[in-house]
């Protein structure tokens, strides 16, 4: 290629905008305008001209896309939190399902390796309190729940005694990025993601305990990112952004 | 230039806020320009978990590239709407086996709106691009379409030559022309793209 002619350098530049220019040309014709300031008033000159045909009638994006992309710059981490859709294409379902498959899997996992290490100590006691939770004698369990990326976290309380759970929140909250969502808060049981509350941003949050939710083994907690009020499904709409196990605590 | 909820001058503003690391700025510039940002990519892309994917490629690039923005050089929004279309020719290049067979279950086209009439028609509501626009329609219609094709399908060369069933050559010129044509037309009627 003759980069000196004016007329050829005008067109490359103009293919490039407009990305007909492809492949290993596209990458020398790069290489050749970082080093050719008047190559890149070309190239800026054409998207000049071109720009008034990427301005179309605004549309809104899904509120997730803004908190990903915050948990990207605060992560490091330059891999999307969706899934490639190449990825989620393999799985057969929404990249949303393999996380909350992966944790419920995980949970499964750990509940069974508890019950084997109980049973042949305690296999009758094991199997009544599986059967018939005690609630005046059952103790909370409590998790912390990190939000990454950042200082927001939540200290989550089950208690089975009262019937509830309390969630205080400590720390900042990403201020914009939650004007127009909410943060849910789910018990991952091994059959699949169960809704429990939306968490407060400041302060504490109370809410009631689900009947019947097993109050023994390995209890983990889910956050994902919801539309106002939760989720309107009662399953995870949004993206998991932080999960954590709850630890038997104090008896209450 | 008035599309977006801010001026160009508080946008130049935020960009150089965010070159400082201003997190409020960023936030701040995603409100304004984000929902101009992903209806090019939707319009490119065709799908909205793509278009959700290159709109998060985009804003990182410009968290960590705002420093390259240069105020003299050109609107902001300009600039920002040119890193996002960058990064859909990007996905598309990465992506065009499964946008030409799209397997069973994949979410749909956004539009299957002929591709060669819909944009013109949409950049022509658009307040500021009323002379391109002039200028497109005063092209031939092969080397329009060419061009309209190439920007918003993200076709090559040789996808045209499918597209528009002519031979290689021939779309090559239809675009150089094109492209030849379009700048005499800007340069002649005012020039104010060319300061």
């Amino acid at each position: 290629m003759k980069y000196q002619d004016q007329n050829l350098r005008r067109t490359l530049a103009g293919e490039y905008v407009l990305g007909t220019l492809r492949g290993a040309a596209r990458r020398r014709f790069e290489k050749l305008a970082g080093q050719d300031p008047a190559l890149r008033d070309e190239v800026q000159a054409w998207e000049q001209r071109l720009g008034g045909l990427a301005e179309l009638e605004p549309v809104a994006p899904p509120p997730t896309a803004w908190l990903s992309l915050q948990l990207r710059i605060k992560t490091g981490n330059s891999v999307p939190l969706r899934r490639l859709p190449s990825e989620s294409r393999a799985a057969g379902s929404p990249p949303i399902w393999r996380i909350w498959a992966g944790l419920a899997a995980a949970v499964a996992m750990v509940s069974l390796v508890m019950l084997a290490q109980y049973r042949p100590q305690n296999q009758a006691d094991q199997v009544a309190r599986l059967q018939q939770p005690e609630p005046s004698a059952a103790r909370d369990f409590v998790a912390l729940l990190k939000m990454p990326g950042s200082s927001l976290q939540w200290t989550v309380s089950l208690s089975p005694s009262r019937g509830m759970i309390t969630a205080e929140a400590a720390g900042d909250y990403i201020k914009l990025g939650l004007r127009s969502m909410d943060l849910q808060l789910w018990w991952v049981s091994p059959q699949g993601p169960v809704p429990l509350g939306v968490l407060p941003l400041v302060g504490e949050g109370v809410m009631p305990l689900p009947k019947g939710m097993p109050m023994q083994g390995q209890i983990t907690l889910a956050v994902s990112l919801e539309p106002p009020a939760g989720s309107p499904t009662g399953k995870p709409t949004g993206p998991v952004l932080t999960s954590a196990p709850a630890a038997n605590g104090l008896q209450s | 230039m008035s599309r977006a909820t801010a001026t160009p001058e508080r946008l130049t503003e935020l960009l150089a806020a965010v070159r400082r690391g201003d997190e409020q700025a960023f936030a701040e510039l995603y409100r304004c320009c984000s929902a101009h940002l992903y209806a090019l990519l939707l319009r490119i892309l065709q799908r909205r978990d793509w278009a959700e994917e290159a709109l998060q490629d985009s804003f990182l690039k410009i968290w960590q590239k705002s420093e390259t923005y240069e105020p003299a050089r050109g609107a902001p929004l300009t600039w920002l709407l040119t890193i996002a279309r960058y990064r859909a020719l990007d996905l598309l290049r990465a992506k065009r086996p499964e946008v030409e067979m799209p397997e069973e279950g994949e979410e749909p086209p956004l539009s299957m709106a002929d591709p060669t009439q819909d944009p013109l028609m949409r950049a022509q509501e658009t307040e500021g691009v009323g002379r391109l626009t002039d200028c497109l329609r005063g092209l031939q219609e092969e080397q329009r379409r060419s061009l309209l094709l190439a920007y918003y399908e993200g076709y090559t060369h040789q996808e045209l030559a499918r597209v528009l069933r002519a031979p290689l050559g021939t779309v090559k010129s239809w675009v150089r022309r094109g492209l030849s044509r379009l700048r005499d037309c800007l340069e002649s009627v005012g020039g104010g793209l060319e300061r």
